[in-house]
């Protein structure tokens, strides 16, 4: 894990020391079999732990488009979708709000790279860095055409019940690797994505493999996770506070026989002081060279980018960035402005992030996934009545076909997988299920989606519960 | 099973050997670990390829489909200390002996109350002339009846129930539950109560139909205080009610039944489409009846007009959609039918803010009448399979009836939805899972660790429990004891077994690590109630009254209140809830994790909640061997030993005694003099004369984390001590907000009245106030002071100015903005509340 050695030697010393202690808890609680060690607190449940075979990509960073992208706007091109522009498609879907003719995409599109991935002008930026990284994914397909399921879906695998999301079953199942940080977060500017914290629940996972949401429009790198700043005493004299309350712990533990659980929350304590120091500095990017900060640009996606990558830097397992609170990217009208002021502000910062993990020999131990909810229709939408405003320039949700790609932890890159019919609008070849793409992704960490199991109430529950393939054509 | 851990075992130790032998890498050692955990385990961190637990037989054959069997007993003992001892004996365990009695009152009132004994419980209960499980069983018998028992117990039913104060996240408007807590409080009156077991199950699921009295209404919140799903989908909400009910109450797992016939237990999915019928033939009506009439106040009534005023807000704005419309003659009735289907997506938005504030004020008054989360009959609802649980795919027809396993030929419900007959279905003595489920979870409770390890499951899959015997004794001896949970308890209270030590010989500990054989007591640490609510007791915080509605726990002023009375917000529960394992509420839990986090850590170190608490309990002490040995005795109850006592002074000598804990302090200066004097008094965000504003000797000034307000003669000044030496940028902006006055003067100076930057602001303006190159030394202070311009009212300003240098933010007034430091006697009492002595009971 080379990248974790980049200039934070401290934690790593500390880690080991950790996993040394615990490991033996952990080793004799295994013996013991019992079924809810979690329960038994002898140890931390985000340790790391070793997935069913060795996997290419050890952490994941989510690029939530959230509100939907529409694919033929962005990386799936159609020229016969120009051709109909204005006229009636010889294809009829139901949509969830009237729809009427082709809408041609308003952007041009260009090959890049290598492999000649056609991009849209709008990701002009991403297409120039980085299009022999990407694995695009064109023929995805989601359930139903509204946003709040269909998040559950891409998020939690499930589109109605509370079901744990991604980042939780892979915390879950790969612990994470730095202690002094929290495992899987959650970053969205401004507030909460619809669906808010659903979006990165534990579901019936324990508490601790939730998502820790952090507002990434807070300049402030205090602010980002609660408590973490004393506010009470100085730091030297909490350090002398904790050490007189170790000694306490020591003496109590020693006249019991050196029970694991005491162990394990006497040192719960020096993990959440190195936290404190280890925290702030992750989400500090002005800690950052300055060309490095220019590089990603210094705008909100541009800061949450850099903070994304300094998170998997140190052993972050799941980190999922959010758009924007809300839905930006649900453009039912003027999609041609919106779409190129929404690709515009995240653009640079994408290709910052894959230039940037890739320059530090980060990328291929680092899953990137790119895409929304769902993707937008190729015809136009009507006016309805309090549901848009009426301009007939925008596109309705589409769950029959669209795109997301992933780039890096193990996927063939400059690849495109699958397709839409002739206008974008429905998956016609290879088509993938967001349970799939699922299957594919824990394969892709080292687990078999079928056996990264969670008993619960009477069953073994899974991510894909009871579907998901995955997709070989996908795999470098 | 048992082999392969074993063999696993061998192999670990094997595997230590060689690790010692070849210093293998810690990450080596890692791995073997997760090799072993692969083939040693259930489910230990659920690690995948965990072999399914094996079948044990099927269906009817099941051990926990067969009727408990009274076991034999020779009678010379407890029962549950013969029936422990045969196991004992064939294992070759041999048991340890009995706590000492401190320990054992502790341990009692923790299981019984979730607090500590009082000092006069402990004066009691320590001179009591009886000894041994006599004793225990008086002292139970005392602790059961005092109220706070049912706060405690109230809360294990709590998770069971999926409780919460609100709707969760699947929902923008309207998400208060405003009554939810009347549910909470009938919980806590039924535990107090001793209501019987079997009657507190009907209650809940059928009080409508059985002519309960009013006040039991409120138990059938158990139906109504579920998750809201999206777009309000029925199917899903009844799957719930179904859920909670039989996993609830009979442990077993009938909404797997709901798309296919149940993988292993004997549930079609005809069965899972019989109790569907049942529980959607009724519905939680608009208007709640209310539990009590509040008598009439002014706040009550100033309640009623301001009720009334919000509801004819959403009238006139439906009015106004839909001239057609007609105001309804309850004037709270905003049913859907009758209108606003006809309101398109904007007008419901507005419709949904409209409406959703009458609720919240509802939630939100202390006024608004108690009233029962109610269900009332509707249409019977003839329930028909949903094919694969697809709402929309109509299957067979099926009769409205109990569980096909446990139901008698021909046998289907005859009255009405058949609600009541189904609630009676779930203790009667044909049924035999509700007893030992209830047996099994009050074990859990009481003694740290279940007999069966799924509370919420005891179907075909689960192995027989090792203590079958024991289980159907405790199952047996509830229902012979006319369901009362009281009785149960204070039955495995007096055993011997229970009033073990938990420390025990290392080689026990290795043989019977999970304790499966009870030769020793379970070590426990507290769950968030526990911990909190005795954390409130020793400082003398606690709030002892009962019931009401919740209170929020995570913000300042921080509520004395036992943890039962806070806010569940399903979806976004507060930061201390989440860290400790609190469950999420969105689906029934039986048993919590508990997890061990350094976000835990964080929060017992740095929350200011603990400080209030901490600072209250050493109040009027001050720094001496007396105060020390009193702060240990409240809450550890002893005494510090020779060398606890000697290493504690030690530390308090050099513990820090700041003012105020970091680099900014808040004061003012007299004019024309430049010795800077403190604000004596920080309260809920801000430095003040006193207590009373205008102080009669300080008057208004003041600071708080965005700015303050000056007097007259007075300039008040933030004070900033430099940690280093450097070569600052000083930024910020001061703005006086409001028009009137005369606006106010910000100067930045050195501690000698050396004036670096002066900015007079006038009303209603503001002035950026930057300075660059600022040299300061260590140690050394820099003064932000703010004069008034000779008329003093309207001079609230605000000034949060920052500090930078090359590298970056040194300084932030707005974000380090802080109150008391925490002297050192608080410091030692936090301590003491967040040691493992506190957190654990042994």
């Amino acid at each position: 894990m080379k990248h974790h050695e980049q200039g934070h030697g401290g934690y790593i010393g500390t880690r080991r020391e950790f996993l040394s202690r615990y490991g033996m808890g952990m080793g004799a609680l295994a013996m013991g079999g019992l079924p809810s060690a979690v329960a038994s607190g002898a140890t931390s449940p985000l340790s790391p732990k070793m997935p069913q075979k060795r996997g290419k990509a050890k952490a994941v960073i989510h690029l939530f488009m959230n509100g939907g992208p529409s694919q033929v706007d962005t990386f799936d091109p159609k020229p016969e979708l120009t051709k109909y522009d204005g006229k009636k498609i010889p294809l009829e879907l139901k949509t969830e709000r009237p729809t009427g003719m082709a809408m041609k995409s308003p952007f041009s599109f260009k090959k890049y790279g290598e492999s000649g991935l056609e991009v849209s002008e709008i990701f002009s930026k991403v297409g120039e860095a980085c299009a022999d990284e990407l694995c695009v994914i064109r023929s995805m397909r989601a359930e139903v055409p509204n946003h709040e399921p269909s998040l559950l879906l891409m998020n939690c695998g499930d589109s109605r019940l509370p079901r744990p999301s991604v980042g939780s079953w892979v915390t879950y199942g790969l612990g994470t690797e730095n202690q002094n940080l929290p495992g899987f977060v959650s970053m969205c500017p401004g507030g909460y994505p619809i669906s808010r914290t659903q979006n990165w629940q534990s579901g019936f996972l324990p508490a601790a493999y939730q998502g820790n949401y952090v507002d990434s429009k807070n300049k402030d790198p205090k602010k980002l996770i609660e408590h973490i700043v004393p506010k009470h005493l100085e730091r030297s004299k909490q350090r002398e506070q904790l050490d007189f309350l170790r000694q306490l712990n020591e003496k109590h533990a020693e006249e019991r026989g050196r029970d694991q659980e005491l162990e394990a929350r006497l040192e719960s304590f020096e993990l959440a002081y190195r936290m404190q120091l280890e925290a702030t500095d992750a989400f500090d990017v002005s800690k950052e060279p300055k060309y490095i900060r220019e590089m990603y640009g210094d705008t909100l996606q541009g800061r949450q980018m850099l903070i994304t990558r300094r998170l998997v830097e140190r052993g972050v397992r799941f980190v999922q960035v959010w758009h924007g609170a809300g839905q930006p990217w649900d453009n039912h009208d003027d999609l041609e402005v919106n779409h190129r002021k929404l690709a515009g502000q995240c653009d640079q910062a994408i290709a910052a992030l894959i230039t940037d993990l890739k320059m530090r020999g980060m990328l291929d131990e680092t899953l990137v996934l790119w895409g929304g909810e769902f993707g937008r229709t190729p015809v136009v939408e009507m006016p309805k009545k309090g549901t848009n405003a009426g301009k007939i320039n925008g596109r309705d949700h589409n769950h029959y076909g669209f795109t997301t790609w992933m780039a890096g932890g193990g996927v063939k890159g400059g690849h495109v997988h699958g397709s839409t019919d002739d206008f974008g609008f429905a998956a016609a070849t290879d088509k993938v299920h967001v349970h799939d793409l699922h299957a594919t992704m824990l394969h892709l960490l080292g687990f078999d989606h079928e056996a990264l199991t969670y008993r619960y109430s009477g069953r073994d529950f899974r991510l894909t519960d009871v579907h998901g393939e995955v997709i070989e054509d996908l795999l470098a | 099973m048992a082999r392969v851990i074993m063999g696993a075992f061998e192999f670990y130790k094997l595997m230590r050997k060689w690790k010692d032998t070849k210093r293998a890498s810690v990450s080596n050692h890692v791995r073997f670990l997760g090799f072993i955990i692969f083939l040693g385990t259930g489910n230990l961190f659920g690690f995948p390829n965990s072999p399914a637990p094996k079948k044990e037989g099927t269906s009817k054959a099941h051990w926990a489909f067969q009727h408990p069997v009274k076991p034999t007993l020779e009678g010379k003992l407890h029962p549950i200390d013969e029936l422990l001892a045969r196991k004992q004996k064939e294992g070759g365990f041999e048991a340890v002996g009995e706590a000492s009695r401190a320990t054992r009152l502790r341990r009692l009132w923790h299981v019984a109350t979730g607090l500590l004994p009082n000092r006069a419980e402990r004066k009691q209960w320590m001179a009591d002339k009886r000894t041994g499980v006599e004793w225990t069983k008086a002292a139970t018998e005392a602790a059961l009846a005092r109220k706070t028992f049912g706060e405690r117990w109230s809360r294990h039913w709590l998770d069971v129930a999926r409780y919460a104060d609100t709707r969760g996240a699947a929902v923008t408007q309207n998400e208060d539950y405003p009554y939810a807590y009347t549910y909470r409080d009938w919980v806590i009156g039924a535990f107090n109560k001793d209501l019987p077991y079997d009657r507190f199950v009907h209650l809940q699921v059928a009080a409508d139909l059985m002519k309960a009295p009013l006040e039991d209404q409120a138990a059938l919140g158990f139906l109504t205080v579920g998750r809201a799903y999206q777009g309000g989908q029925r199917h899903l909400l009844v799957a719930d009610q179904i859920d909670v009910t039989t996993r609830g109450v009979m442990g077993l797992t009938v909404t797997c039944a709901r798309c296919h016939d149940h993988k292993s237990d004997p549930i079609p999915t005809a069965d899972f489409y019989s109790l569907y019928g049942v529980f959607a033939s009724a519905s939680m009506p608009k208007n709640l009846p209310k539990l009590s009439e509040p008598e009439d106040s002014p706040g009550y009534r100033e309640f009623k007009e301001e009720h009334r005023k919000l509801a004819m807000e959403v009238h006139k704005f439906i009015k106004s959609a839909i001239p057609e419309y007609e105001t309804p003659k309850d004037l709270f009735d905003f049913s859907m039918r009758k209108t606003p289907h006809k309101l398109n997506q904007t007008q419901r938005d507005k419709f949904r803010k409209l409406s959703s504030k009458v609720t919240e004020l509802e939630a939100k008054s202390l006024y608004s009448p108690d009233r029962a989360m109610i269900v009332r009959e509707g249409k019977v609802n003839n329930p028909y399979i949903f094919t694969r649980g697809n709402p929309g795919a109509r299957g067979e027809k099926v009769p409205r009836q109990f569980l096909k396993i446990f139901r008698e030929e021909g046998e289907v419900f005859k009255n009405g939805s058949g609600r009541l007959e189904l609630a009676m279905r779930l203790t009667d003595d044909r049924n035999p899972l509700t007893a030992r489920v209830w047996a099994n979870r009050v074990w859990m409770h009481v003694v740290g660790t279940p007999l069966v390890d799924t509370p919420g499951d005891f179907g075909v899959e689960t192995v027989k429990p090792k203590q079958l015997e024991l289980l159907d004794h405790l199952a047996l001896f509830l229902v012979e004891n006319k369901w009362s949970t009281k009785a149960l308890i204070t039955h495995i209270t007096s055993s011997q077994s229970w009033n073990r030590e938990s420390k025990a010989p290392a080689g026990l500990i290795e043989r019977d690590p999970e304790n499966r054989y009870f030769a020793r007591s379970n070590r426990v640490r507290k769950d968030l109630e526990a911990w909190r609510d005795s954390a409130l007791q020793v400082s003398g915080r606690l709030d002892g009254n009962l019931g009401g509605k919740p209170v929020t726990l995570d913000k300042a002023p921080f509520s004395d209140r036992r943890t039962v009375y806070g806010r569940v917000r399903r979806g976004y529960l507060p930061a201390v809830m989440r860290a400790f394992d609190f469950p999420g509420s969105e689906e029934a839990l039986m048993r919590r994790s508990e997890t061990t986090t350094p976000m835990q850590a964080l929060y017992l170190m740095n929350s200011p909640s603990l400080h209030v608490k901490a600072r209250s309990l050493v109040k009027g002490l001050t720094v001496s061997p007396e105060s020390v040995q009193q702060i240990y005795q409240r809450i550890f109850h002893r005494p510090a030993s020779v060398e606890e006592l000697s290493a504690t002074m030690t530390w308090l000598k050099s513990a820090a005694t700041h003012r105020t804990a970091g680099a900014w302090d808040y004061g003012y200066l007299t004019r024309d003099s430049l010795e800077l004097k403190s604000l004596p008094r920080y309260k809920d965000g801000r430095w003040t004369g006193g207590p009373q504003m205008p102080d009669p000797k300080l008057g208004w000034l003041m600071w708080n984390a965005a700015g303050g307000h000056p007097e007259l003669d007075k300039s008040a000044v933030l004070s900033w001590k430099a940690m280093e030496d450097g070569e600052l940028t000083i930024e910020g902006v001061l703005k006086v907000p409001t028009p009137n006055g005369n606006g106010v003067r910000g100067r930045v100076m050195r501690s000698d009245g050396t004036v670096l930057g002066e900015w007079p602001v006038d009303q209603g303006k503001e002035s950026a106030t930057r300075l660059t190159g600022v040299k300061v030394k260590a140690g050394e202070h820099l003064w932000f002071a703010v004069d008034s311009r000779g008329e003093q009212s309207h001079d609230s300003f605000y000034w949060a100015p920052r500090l930078s240098d090359a590298r970056g933010e040194v300084a932030n007034a707005k974000d380090e903005f802080g109150g008391l430091g925490l002297k050192p006697l608080a410091q030692l009492a936090q301590v003491l509340l967040l040691s493992n002595e506190f957190f654990f009971v042994d």
